[in-house]
Formats: C-alpha cells, sequence, structure tokens
C-alpha cells in the first residue's frame, strides 16, 4: 500500500483494520484509514468498489465485523449531529410532502430538543444554506417539483444548516448537469476554506485531480491513500481499477471490474 | 328527519379522525398495507379469544386482537429484516392472505364445535356494528385520536425526520426506533380500538383512502397529517346523517344500511375526485424562510 506520510494535521476520520462483509462476501478487507482535518477528501474506485459501505461504515450506519473507527477524536457513539451526511439522491423518496425550505430546516432538528418550536435561530441557518445553494427563491416549493439537480443542492442545504465541522458525501453529482456541478464544487471550495472537513464519494478523476487535495482509492481494500498529487498516478489506478483502465484514466471512470453491488 | 344517535355521530368522527392520522403516517412509511395486515390478523385473534374464554366481553375480544395485530407486525418487521428483498409490499401480501384465511379456518372450526355461534355477533368485527354503538366505544376512538394526535405533534420534526431519511435522523441523534416502534404500537392500538364499531374491512379502507384524499393538495408533513385527519374526521361527521337520509329514502323497516361500508365508500369517492381535481397546494408559505425581509 502506498502511503505518503501524512500532513501534520489531526485525522478527522480513522480506521483501524475494519472488515465488512455481505454474508460471506467481504465488501470492506482490513481497510487502515486516516483522513486529515480540513481536507477536501475523494474517494474513488470501481462499482463494487465498497465506496457507499465505507461512507456508512465510517458514519456508524453499517456496523464492521471487525475494527475500530473514529470520528473527530472520538468514538462513534459520541459523534451524532458533528457530521453532515447527503446520501445517494435515490436514496430517499422525493415524493415526500416537505418544501425545500423544510428541508433546509430538517438540519437543524437534531440540537433542538421536542419541547421547543422551531426558532427564529433555526430559520436562519437554514436560509442562510438555501443562499449557499442558491436555492432561497424555491424554498415554498415542495420537493417533487425539483429537477435533479435542485433536489441535489436542497440536500446539501439540509446538510449545510445542520452546521456539522465535517461533510459526507455519496455521490453528489450523479445525475446532475455541468453548471450545477460547478456550482456544487465551488461551493466545496469554499467550505474548505472555511475549515470545514469533506469527504465525497466521486468518479470524475478529472476534477478529482483539480479540486480535492487528499484521494482514497478504493477497490475493497484500500489501494493508496494520501495527497491527491502523489497519489492519483498511474500504477495505484491501475491497482484500483484492473489493468485494462486506458491510458488516459479520466476518460474511464468506471474499471472492468463489475462487482454486483450488495 | 331524525338526528343521529349521539354515540354513532362521536364514534364515526372519533374513527375518522384515528385512521385519517394513522393512515397518513402509514402512507408516509410507504406501510398502507400494513393497516391492512393488522386489520385482517384481528380477526383470527377474537376468535381465538372468544374460543378459549367463551366470553364476549369487548376486553377480551380486544386483547386477543391485539395480540395477534402486534404479533403479526413484529412478524413482518422480523421478515423485512431477515429477507430484505420481501421488503414493502411482499411480506404484507404473503401475511395479509394468510391472516385472513386463519381466521376464516378459526370460523369454520369452532361452527362445528361450538353452539351458538351465529348470535354471538362476531362478524360484526368484519364490517362492524354501528348500530350497537355506545358511548364507551365513542369515547375510546376520541381519545385514542387525541392521544395518537398528541404524540404525533410532540415529536413532529423526528416522526418526519424518521419517514423522510432515516438515515439521516439517525445521524442527527434523534431517536429512530424508538419512534417507529412506538407508531407501530399506535397503529396496532387504533385497529383495536375501532374493530368492533367500524370492523376491519371499513378500517383498513379507512386507513388508505384518507391521506390518499388529501396528498395531492399539502405539501409538509404538518398540514398533510393535519388535512387527513381532519377530513376523517368530517366524513364521519357527514356519514350517520347520510345514512339516515338514505334509509329514510329506499330503507326498509327493519333493514338498516350499514355504515361502515356508506363511511369507505364516502372516503374513496372524495380521494378518487381529489386526484382529478385541481390542486391547492401552492399558496400556502410553509416555513417563512423564503420571504424577503
Amino acid at each position: 500500500m502506498a502511503k505518503e506520510p501524512l500532513p501534520p494535521a489531526e485525522a478527522v476520520v480513522r480506521l483501524e483494520d475494519v472488515t465488512v462483509a455481505y454474508g460471506d462476501r467481504p465488501a470492506l478487507w482490513d481497510v487502515d484509514l486516516e483522513i486529515p482535518k480540513g481536507s477536501l477528501t475523494a474517494v474513488v474506485g470501481p462499482n463494487g468498489a465498497g465506496k457507499t459501505t465505507l461512507m456508512k461504515t465510517m458514519l456508524g450506519l453499517l456496523k464492521p465485523a471487525t475494527g475500530r473507527i473514529e470520528i473527530l477524536g472520538e468514538s462513534l457513539a459520541h459523534s451524532k449531529g458533528k457530521v453532515a451526511f447527503v446520501p445517494q439522491r435515490s436514496s430517499v423518496d422525493w415524493d415526500y410532502p416537505a418544501t425545500v425550505g423544510d428541508l433546509a430546516l430538517m438540519g437543524t432538528h437534531g440540537s433542538l430538543p421536542w419541547w421547543k418550536p422551531v426558532g427564529k435561530e433555526e430559520k436562519r441557518r437554514a436560509r442562510e444554506a438555501l443562499e449557499m445553494v442558491d436555492l432561497v427563491g424555491l424554498a415554498d416549493r415542495p420537493i417533487n417539483q425539483l429537477s435533479g439537480g435542485q433536489q441535489q443542492r436542497a440536500f446539501l442545504a439540509r446538510a449545510l444548516s445542520q452546521d456539522a465541522p465535517l461533510l459526507v458525501l455519496d455521490e453528489p453529482f450523479q445525475g446532475i448537469d455541468a453548471s450545477t456541478e460547478r456550482a456544487i464544487l465551488d461551493l466545496f471550495r469554499n467550505l474548505r476554506r472555511m475549515g470545514r472537513s469533506l469527504i465525497v464519494v466521486h468518479h470524475d478523476l478529472h476534477t478529482v485531480r483539480d479540486l480535492f487535495d487528499f484521494s482514497v482509492l478504493l477497490n475493497v481494500r484500500v489501494v493508496a491513500a494520501g495527497p491527491t498529487e502523489s497519489t492519483l498516478n498511474e500504477e495505484n489506478l491501475r491497482a484500483t481499477y484492473g489493468p485494462r483502465l486506458g491510458l488516459d484514466p479520466r476518460r474511464a471512470p468506471h474499471g472492468p471490474y463489475d462487482g454486483a453491488r450488495p | 328527519m331524525t338526528t343521529p344517535d349521539g354515540a354513532v355521530l362521536f364514534a364515526c368522527i372519533g374513527a375518522g379522525l384515528l385512521y385519517g392520522l394513522l393512515g397518513s403516517i402509514t402512507h408516509l412509511r410507504r406501510q398502507s398495507l400494513r393497516g391492512d395486515v393488522l386489520a385482517h390478523s384481528a380477526w383470527p385473534g377474537v376468535l381465538v379469544a372468544f374460543a378459549i374464554t367463551g366470553e364476549k366481553s369487548p376486553v377480551v375480544l380486544a386483547l386477543g386482537a391485539f395480540v395477534f395485530s402486534a404479533g403479526f407486525g413484529l412478524v413482518i418487521t422480523w421478515l423485512e429484516r431477515l429477507f430484505p428483498r420481501l421488503k414493502g409490499d411482499g411480506a404484507h401480501a404473503l401475511l395479509l392472505s394468510g391472516s385472513f384465511a386463519l381466521g376464516s379456518v378459526v370460523w369454520s372450526l369452532m361452527q362445528r364445535h361450538m353452539e351458538g355461534l351465529g348470535q354471538a355477533g362476531l362478524k360484526s368485527f368484519l364490517l362492524g356494528q354501528a348500530a350497537a354503538v355506545q358511548w364507551p366505544d365513542a369515547w375510546t376512538l376520541l381519545g385514542a385520536s387525541m392521544l395518537a394526535g398528541l404524540f404525533v405533534y410532540s415529536f413532529r420534526r423526528d416522526i418526519s425526520g424518521i419517514l423522510f431519511d432515516r438515515d439521516h435522523a439517525f445521524l442527527l441523534g434523534q431517536p429512530t426506533l424508538a419512534v417507529e416502534w412506538i407508531l407501530d404500537l399506535f397503529l396496532a392500538l387504533g385497529v383495536v380500538c375501532g374493530l368492533q364499531v367500524v370492523g376491519m374491512v371499513v378500517l383498513s379502507a379507512l386507513l388508505v383512502a384518507l391521506p390518499l384524499a388529501v396528498r395531492p393538495h399539502t405539501k409538509s408533513f404538518g398540514t398533510f397529517v393535519l388535512a387527513s385527519t381532519m377530513l376523517g374526521g368530517a366524513i364521519g361527521f357527514v356519514t350517520p346523517w347520510l345514512v339516515i337520509f338514505l334509509e329514510s329514502s329506499f330503507g326498509h323497516p327493519g333493514k338498516g344500511i350499514p355504515t361502515g361500508p356508506i363511511f369507505v365508500v364516502m372516503a374513496t369517492l372524495v380521494a378518487i375526485a381529489s386526484l382529478f381535481g385541481p390542486r391547492f397546494n401552492n399558496k400556502s408559505v410553509a416555513t417563512g424562510i423564503g420571504v424577503r425581509r
């Protein structure tokens, strides 16, 4: 495993010997991983490499067979509310009765006890989140009347209003157009500048190279993890995606390995 | 024109409120069939309770219904967890027909071995018996709807977050398991409360029809749940009057028109009309976030 020495920053996520299996088939095998605080991290790998499984495991949504996980220097039990998660857009029912504003407010609900009504502070946070994704004008629109890109931005607003130091996003660019993708990438850059850490499952190796400062190459095992410049080289990509990856890895985000998803 | 009996009127309103509320929640959980299963499995529960005790007291029968309903509910949850591919309607459909068939088997066995079963009035559990409704029945339904309403209102943010995106709610620290358990419990209790009055066929139809009728016109969790509840109450209020009108116009002396089926026909007509009718959901300001200040 080609692992560069980490910059002298604290780890925002630390995994030790983590193995996850569906039945008797391992989805993640002996994963050791440290992601530095304040980084914009891309998790790349072919279909079936366990990217979503890695996200869900590091958040505590899946229980690993073995291993230890720390988030922001604490055990998972203490991380509630400190991580904002943006799951794949297709994982929820967009016909649910909620407006864009409702969705933005949902991020603030974790810090609000049940007997208290939504107050000015929560509305301010939701509004700021909507401003960041440029959806203020659609705050009262039902979410079943949104385009794919608007849905993704509404999802992001829910995560932003949570004010969490760590954001974890699973394939935020799936099925959205190029201009929305650019807007979201700009947002990521701004968030990083504000000191947030982001971990993003991402397919487009081109933008990974341009934008993400830390990369994790995953194919059930961690093939390589480190600063993007030194990690995203041809040797590591071949080891991740298989030998048939063409000379221009940017054109082949999906490798020949075609493991079925669980 | 005569006025409806007070107990009947209030029982109908209570049933409408209760099943409108519970129906809106099961609708959002994509578990419309779950109410069906719980209601249908209460039928063998009632029969078994009667067979064991030989008593027809409402408490005994309700206990039997509750044990079977809650038991079948747990079996569904357990099957879904064990076989994720059954998720959605698979497990429900299986148990729906299974539980009703079980009830029929028990029924025919009992007919063979017990005297006077026909007079025991157990068939009222199928279509209800509005004519025999007493004030305690009405209070039970109204009380249950108040209790469920209080819970849903108090934990509206947790409930709506969990029903929309369970993983996200869990990471926020919302009590996912507890809320889901309590909602399941309310559904089982709600089914039992209305079983004898409303009947299981009527009850499961209300659970489906009321939320369906209001969904196209509401755009927020709160308005959706409230509208479904209120529509149930409104139809519950109208139904007894309609029954009296129909009886005075078309009824034969001694052969009343059943209240429960009229209730369901009304709810179904409203649901269909609302699916085709105009939408009313683009005006209200739900959160006030988008309003310029």
